[in-house]
């Protein structure tokens, strides 16, 4: 007793085709999972930065984008968005790293925390939104 | 059993990294004098790193500081090139150690005493203190 299997070419490609379309569908909701998570992550980061002037807790942001290899989404504070604290004059990016890293402060590594209690469950979150994706 | 800080501490003199615990290092204090010392301290961070029921992960900041910024930056790299340098795996008297490192010294801060302070941060899995 035997079964045979056969893909004819039309099959191939119907396959091939549903592959394309399934490959695009996964790339843009892991953006979209991808950017929920640095969402989850900003929203913690922004119930503990340490706030002063306020300018620190503005410079937030969430970038993403998708190359070849990867989809990404950075989080962090200043670079392009760095905001001059009214108080000082500052940049943020010249006192950010101390407030984070200072463990003599208060609010030391909040965004540390931030990133480690929104990691927690970040593999459920990508998971989730790719299967409601993919109609699963 | 020592605290971890404290296996740490010793761990660093063994390694030729300082000299002795008040004189170049501290552990878990930050002195006020003298200007030029390494300090090694616990932060509290958050993990899912659920390890077993003996062992947990652990948060480390060393930080290396003087008013010269030359001594403490190179004083930080130092400890940090040694600990990029060795297995990520240390065994002491009665604690093992797995560490990872989270990223490379950086400027901190200038203290109040116009002291350049250096440091990076790791991470390590160990057991219990």
């Amino acid at each position: 007793m035997s079964i045979k299997i056969t893909m004819d070419k039309m099959s191939e490609k119907q396959m091939l085709n549903n592959l394309t379309v399934m490959r695009s569908t996964v790339i843009n909701s892991a953006q979209e999972g991808i950017e929920t998570i640095g969402s989850g992550i900003i929203n913690i980061a922004d119930a503990t930065c340490p706030e002063n002037s306020g300018a620190l807790k503005a410079s937030i942001y969430k970038e993403s984008e998708v190359d070849s290899n990867n989809v990404n989404c950075n989080v962090g504070y200043g670079g392009h968005y760095a905001k001059i604290n009214p108080k000082t004059q500052e940049s943020t990016d010249e006192y950010s790293i101390e407030v984070h890293e200072d463990l003599s402060g208060n609010s030391a590594k909040w965004f540390e925390k931030a990133f480690n209690t929104a990691s927690e469950d970040a593999d459920n979150v990508l998971v989730e939104i790719i299967r409601a994706a993919l109609g699963g | 059993m020592a605290t971890l800080l404290e296996d740490l501490t010793k761990y660093f003199i063994n390694c030729n990294l300082a000299t002795e615990v008040g004189k170049d290092i501290w552990y878990d204090y930050d002195p006020d004098e003298p200007a030029q010392a390494i300090i090694i301290q616990e932060y509290d961070s958050k993990s899912n790193s659920v390890v077993c029921n003996d062992a947990s992960v652990r948060y480390v900041q060393i930080t290396a500081r003087d008013v010269s910024s030359t001594w403490a930056s190179s004083k930080a790299w130092q400890v940090y090139k040694y600990l990029m340098s060795i297995d990520n795996v240390i065994h002491l008297d009665n604690r093992w150690l797995m560490f990872s490192i989270k990223n490379s010294p950086i400027k901190i801060k200038t203290d109040s005493k116009q002291r350049i302070v250096y440091g990076f941060n790791l991470f390590m899995t160990t057991n219990f203190d």
